[in-house]
Formats: C-alpha cells, sequence, structure tokens
C-alpha cells in the first residue's frame, strides 16, 4: 500500500554532528502521528527535512508520494505546518496575515475572503480580526497560526509542539481542533514533549533518540509490551533519565538551530 | 499551481505589499526614515568649507607702521575685511598682545603691518604685510590665509593702478598690471558655481537609496528568518526568485522614497537645484539598487543571523560613504584607492546622478555607468541566489 509519509534511510548531519541517522519510517494516509523524543533527538530536524525546509545529507522520503528531493515543489502545494515560533507577522492584523498567506497559495478573491471569515470563526477570533497579532497572547496566536497552517487545505499537516507555552484552555482548544482536522482525513504529524498529548491524540507514536527511531507502535502496545502504566514511563525507560543538555553550537546558525 | 512568470511576479509583488505594509506600521523605522536624511545632510554639508561657512572669524590688526600708506591699507583692509562679513577685525597695539589672544584661542589670526611699509613704497621697494595663523585647526588657517591673501591682492591691485597712473601716465594701467583674466562660464545657462551641497546632494541620494535598500533588505529577510515566518514562505508553493525579488521592491521603494526625501530638504534647507531628468534619475537609482542587491543577500546568507548581516554591512558602508566620491572628488585620493573606488557601484551611480542632476545630461552619455551597474548587478545576484538557497535549506 502507498503511504502518504516514507522515509528511506533519511540522515542528516551537520558538520560532524549526526542529527537524524538513517530513518525509516512510515506513516499512513489519514494518520495522526506522534513524534517524540528528548531535546536534541532529531524531531525537529526530521520534520524539516519532510517539509522541505533541509536538504537531507543521505537517504530521501516521499510525502503525498513525491520525492522530498526531487519533487519539493509539489509537496509544498499540498503540506501545511505549524511551528512552536508561530508563523504570522505580528505589525499585521488576523485577516492580512491569512490573506497574505492564502494569496501566496494562489487563493483570492471572494473565496478567500469567506474562508478566512469562516476559520477565524472557528478558532473564536472573529472579533479581534482587526487587532494587530502582535498584541494578541501566545494562546491567541497559536489558534491563528494553526488556521494560517490549514488554510490552504493541505493533506498533510505538520504540527511541532503546537501546545507549548499554552494554558489548559487553549491547549485543549488546539487539540480538538487536531482532532477535528485529522477526522476530516488529514494525515497530521505531531511533535510534543507532552507525553500525555501524545498518547491521548495520536494512533501511534515514534519515539527518536540520537537521531535514530528507536520504538514506533500504538500508545497502548508500547505500555503493555515494557508493562508500565503511562507513556512517559516508556519514554522515560527507552530514552533514559539523563538530562539531555543541548548544545546548538555545533549546528550552523543559518539552519535557524533546526535540527 | 502556475509557475508562469506572471505569477512568480504576481506573488512578488504581494510579498512587497506586505514587507511596506509592516513597515509602515513599524512607528520607530519610520521615524529614523526621516531623521536620518536630515542628520546626514546636516552632519556632512558642514562638514568642508565653503565661501559662506566661515563668518566672523576673529583677527588681529598689529600697525606697527606709522607712514601715510600703513594708515592707508590699514583702512582698506579694515573695510574691505568687516564689511564682507568674514572678519571681524580688532587692532593690537604689540605683536606681543597679539599673539596672546592667539595662543588663548581668541582670535585666529595676526596681520602685521610691520614698521618701514610706507617707506618701501615711498621708495619704490615691494612691502610686506605679516600673516601669522592659528595652526591648530588647518581648515581655519587655511581660511584666514586665503581671505587676507585675496584681500591684500585688491588692495595692493588697487595701489598699483594708482602707481602706475602717477609715474606712466597710462590711461588703462590694468592691462600692465593683470594682462589676462580667467572670465568662467557655465554649462548650464542660470547655474551659478556649484555649491558643497550641490555637489553632495546627488552621492547622498544615491547613497541613502542604496544603503537603506542594503540594509532594509538584509534585516528583513533576517528578521523573517529569527521570527520564523521565513519558514512560511519557503513552505509556500512559490519560488525564491518571488521572495526575493519581492523583498527587493519592498525595498527599493522604500529607498526611493527616502532617497527623494533627501532631495526635496536639500532643495528647501541648501537651495539645491535640478537641471535634469528626474525619471533618468530613478533609473538610476533603481540601476544602483540592484547592484546592491546581491551584496545584501550574500552578507545575509553568509552572516546567518541580523545582528552579524549588520555588522558586514556596517563594515562596507563606511568605505563607501568615504571613498565613492560622495563627500569629495575621488581625484583626490591617491591611485590604489581611487582602484577601490572604482570598484563600488555606488560610485557610478552617484556620478551619474550628479551629472543628470546638474549637467542635464542623457541616458546616452551616461551608458558606459548603466551599462557597468547592469553587469555589477547580474554578477552579484548570481553569486547571492544560489548562496541564499543554501543557506536556507542547508
Amino acid at each position: 500500500m502507498e503511504y502518504e509519509i516514507e522515509t528511506f534511510d533519511l540522515t542528516k548531519r551537520f558538520n560532524n554532528f549526526l542529527a537524524v541517522d538513517h530513518v525509516n519510517l512510515s506513516i499512513d494516509k489519514g494518520e495522526l502521528f506522534g513524534l517524540l523524543g528528548p531535546n536534541g533527538a532529531g524531531k525537529t530536524t526530521l520534520f524539516r527535512m519532510l517539509c522541505t525546509l533541509l536538504r537531507p545529507s543521505e537517504g530521501t522520503a516521499k510525502v503525498a508520494g513525491f520525492d522530498i528531493l526531487k519533487e519539493s515543489d509539489k509537496i509544498r502545494d499540498v503540506i501545511g505546518i505549524v511551528t512552536e515560533k508561530v508563523i504570522l507577522y505580528p505589525m499585521l492584523t488576523p485577516v492580512e496575515n491569512l490573506m497574505f498567506f492564502g494569496r501566496l497559495y494562489g487563493l483570492n478573491g471572494e473565496e478567500l475572503t469567506k474562508s478566512v471569515g469562516e476559520l477565524l470563526e472557528m478558532v473564536q477570533l472573529t472579533e479581534y480580526s482587526n487587532k494587530l497579532v502582535g498584541t494578541f497572547s501566545s494562546g491567541m496566536r497559536q489558534r491563528l497560526s494553526i488556521i494560517r497552517g490549514i488554510l490552504h487545505f493541505p493533506r498533510v499537516i505538520f504540527l511541532d509542539e503546537p501546545t507549548v507555552g499554552l494554558d489548559p484552555q487553549s491547549a485543549r482548544f488546539i487539540r480538538d481542533l487536531i482532532i477535528e482536522l485529522n477526522r476530516q482525513g488529514k494525515t497530521v504529524i505531531l511533535t510534543t514533549h507532552i507525553m500525555e498529548e501524545a498518547d491521548q491524540l495520536s494512533h501511534r507514536v515514534g519515539i527518536i533518540d540520537h537521531g535514530r527511531i528507536i520504538a514506533v507502535d500504538k500508545p497502548q502496545n508500547l505500555k503493555q509490551n515494557l508493562n508500565v502504566q503511562t507513556l512517559e514511563d516508556v519514554f522515560l525507560k527507552l530514552t533514559g533519565k539523563g538530562l539531555r543538555d543541548s548544545v546548538e553550537s555545533h549546528v550552523p546558525l543559518h539552519t535557524f538551530g533546526g535540527r | 499551481m502556475g509557475k508562469s512568470i506572471m505569477s512568480q511576479l504576481y506573488i512578488a509583488l504581494i510579498i512587497a505589499y506586505k514587507d511596506l505594509l509592516e513597515f509602515y506600521r513599524r512607528r520607530i523605522g519610520l521615524f529614523v526614515f526621516i531623521i536620518m536624511p536630515l542628520l546626514m545632510m546636516a552632519m556632512f554639508g558642514y562638514m568642508f568649507p565653503s565661501q559662506s561657512a566661515y563668518k566672523h572669524i576673529p583677527l588681529a590688526l598689529v600697525k606697527e607702521d606709522r607712514g601715510s600708506y600703513a594708515d592707508l591699507v590699514t583702512r582698506e583692509f579694515w573695510q574691505q575685511a568687516t564689511s564682507s562679513g568674514v572678519f571681524n577685525v580688532k587692532m593690537y597695539a604689540t605683536v606681543n598682545s597679539a599673539t596672546s589672544q592667539v595662543i588663548a584661542g581668541n582670535v585666529r589670526g595676526i596681520v602685521i603691518i610691520p614698521r618701514g611699509f610706507s617707506k618701501n613704497i615711498v621708495s619704490g621697494l615691494q612691502a610686506h604685510v605679516i600673516l601669522i595663523v592659528d595652526q591648530t585647526s588647518p581648515t581655519m588657517a587655511m581660511m584666514v590665509s586665503g581671505n587676507v591673501n585675496a584681500i591684500f591682492e585688491r588692495i595692493s591691485n588697487a595701489l598699483a593702478i594708482k602707481i602706475i597712473e602717477d609715474i606712466a601716465q597710462q590711461e588703462n594701467p590694468v592691462h600692465i598690471i593683470k594682462p589676462i583674466t580667467v572670465e568662467q562660464k557655465n554649462l548650464i545657462a542660470g547655474l551659478s558655481a556649484t555649491s558643497t551641497f550641490e555637489y553632495m546632494a546627488p552621492g547622498f541620494m544615491a547613497m541613502t537609496v542604496m544603503m537603506s535598500g542594503l540594509a532594509g533588505l538584509a534585516g528583513a529577510i533576517a528578521r523573517e528568518r529569527e521570527s520564523g515566518t521565513l519558514d512560511g514562505l519557503m513552505v509556500g508553493p512559490i519560488s525564491r526568485w518571488s521572495i526575493i525579488l519581492g523583498k527587493t521592491t519592498a525595498q527599493t521603494v522604500r529607498g526611493l522614497l527616502q532617497g527623494f526625501l533627501v532631495l526635496v530638504l536639500a532643495m528647501i534647507l541648501f537651495n539645491v537645484k535640478i537641471y535634469g531628468n528626474i525619471f533618468l534619475m530613478i533609473l538610476i537609482l533603481i540601476l544602483g539598487v540592484a547592484g546592491f542587491v546581491g551584496i545584501g543577500i550574500i552578507a545575509t546568507s553568509i552572516a546567518g543571523e541580523q545582528e552579524s548581516a549588520m555588522m558586514l554591512l556596517m563594515l562596507m558602508q563606511l568605505p563607501m560613504m568615504f571613498l565613492s566620491g560622495i563627500l569629495y572628488p575621488i581625484e583626490q585620493l591617491p591611485v590604489w584607492l581611487q582602484w577601490v573606488s572604482k570598484a563600488m557601484p555606488l560610485t557610478y551611480t552617484a556620478d551619474a546622478l550628479r551629472r543628470i542632476m546638474i549637467l542635464n545630461v542623457g541616458l546616452a552619455q551616461i551608458m558606459p555607468t548603466v551599462i557597468i551597474l547592469v553587469v555589477f548587478a547580474i554578477i552579484t545576484i548570481a553569486i547571492a541566489i544560489p548562496l541564499f538557497e543554501r543557506a536556507v535549506t542547508k
């Protein structure tokens, strides 16, 4: 069967540092996949390679059937990303931000205006639609950031720590939104440090450490196999309890710290 | 998604509009945008002395000779020196008292009519006036010496006419004293001698457009990269060209607005006049910016983050400012620095702009400059695009 995302020995080296080490992973169409790993384990690097934001050093991957090396243009048409650093211009209003990104995707006119209005309604930001985004709370920004990522009806959505730093209300709202998007048939790849979130949302989780995928399975199966109660226990058992102090100096700055 | 030229241009325009909107909303940026040119014009405009730059320079006059010619010359000098407003002349009884005033910084020079001055003239010898200048400031010393010499040149001429009339009974003694004179005419009717401001205004305009474009472009790309929004552009189905073209367009528009602000200020405050075609000026400025865009992108790609990019650009900005013939003619520089100057696009832009503004030259006459700028732009952009691509997807 055809996977929505499939990697083939995908590898990324920064100078002598092996950030992602021959990863082979496949994600089904319509799956909600959680990608977990300690800081510096290679989550973001893997994520960025799949989004065509970073060129692999070795191997390749397919997203929605397109090769990330040869068909990056086609991939960009069908993916949406939401990152921890929200992709929004603080000096523009939500409407201006959404219209701007919508136009980049070739949307315009009535259709774009209508869908911007509906999306703002969905994340309950209609009354702030003409305020500058720079004045928004982090929860409001993240809600807006998500609809920015899905404005062009992508098939595959990449979410990099979408609930980090949010209050429980906003985090819950965003989780519900993720579930809803997945229910609409979109494939979702979610990276997070919040184990409960991954447990609750993901059909399957992959745990990455030192650039290698060390486990992929349903959260339930992982817990049973290791005979522990929570996904956090699974995670700590597999990746160890030692603190991960990650220093970014071995990564060139112009990768914007992405690993 | 079509990737036709038209759709790429459309995307570039959308990005340009977005950048300009952001710029317009940054109040501080807008403030600096207007204040900078004002400061620049004021600071550099008064840096170099012009005839009118120095007024009321305090000058000491010591008359040691008591003869009739000394009286006459003193009176004449006093009259000319003060009426022109260049000097404030004060009489001192002795050279020593005047010297102590120079040392104290109260006067900038001493003119001495020494003993025997009148006697020399009467006996048919050359008479000397002594000038002592305050050497702490070479510019001031030059101004004092130049003006004192000019005044005595005139007095000396008048005296010569009188003497020749007396001895030779000539009807037109001027042709003996000064058989040749120089009459200066100008290429443009109505244009008197070019003022320092008129010399500098085109260069400043060019520099403002380019530097603001350069720093603005580097800043805009670096800011988007640091805030994470560049990812949003890069992950979209748009070409790198559109991003660069859009950002460049926004910065060029901004730079041109600022450049014309400089020009308008120069016209209002410093009486600078334009004799040339304004559209030709815009063309040259846009070409100049194109030459800088590549440099800006290269700097941003190499530097990685905003601060380093800015530092790299500062490093380029200083020599460009002083070596591009904006403030003074490059002929003033040693030969090796003239070569450095010739490697910088600003030199050509400023020169072409100056000739358009002051001499009203047409496109044909500045074609060599246009070609140099186009070649420069093509080379730097050709280096810049792959570097940018590598820097953002490495």
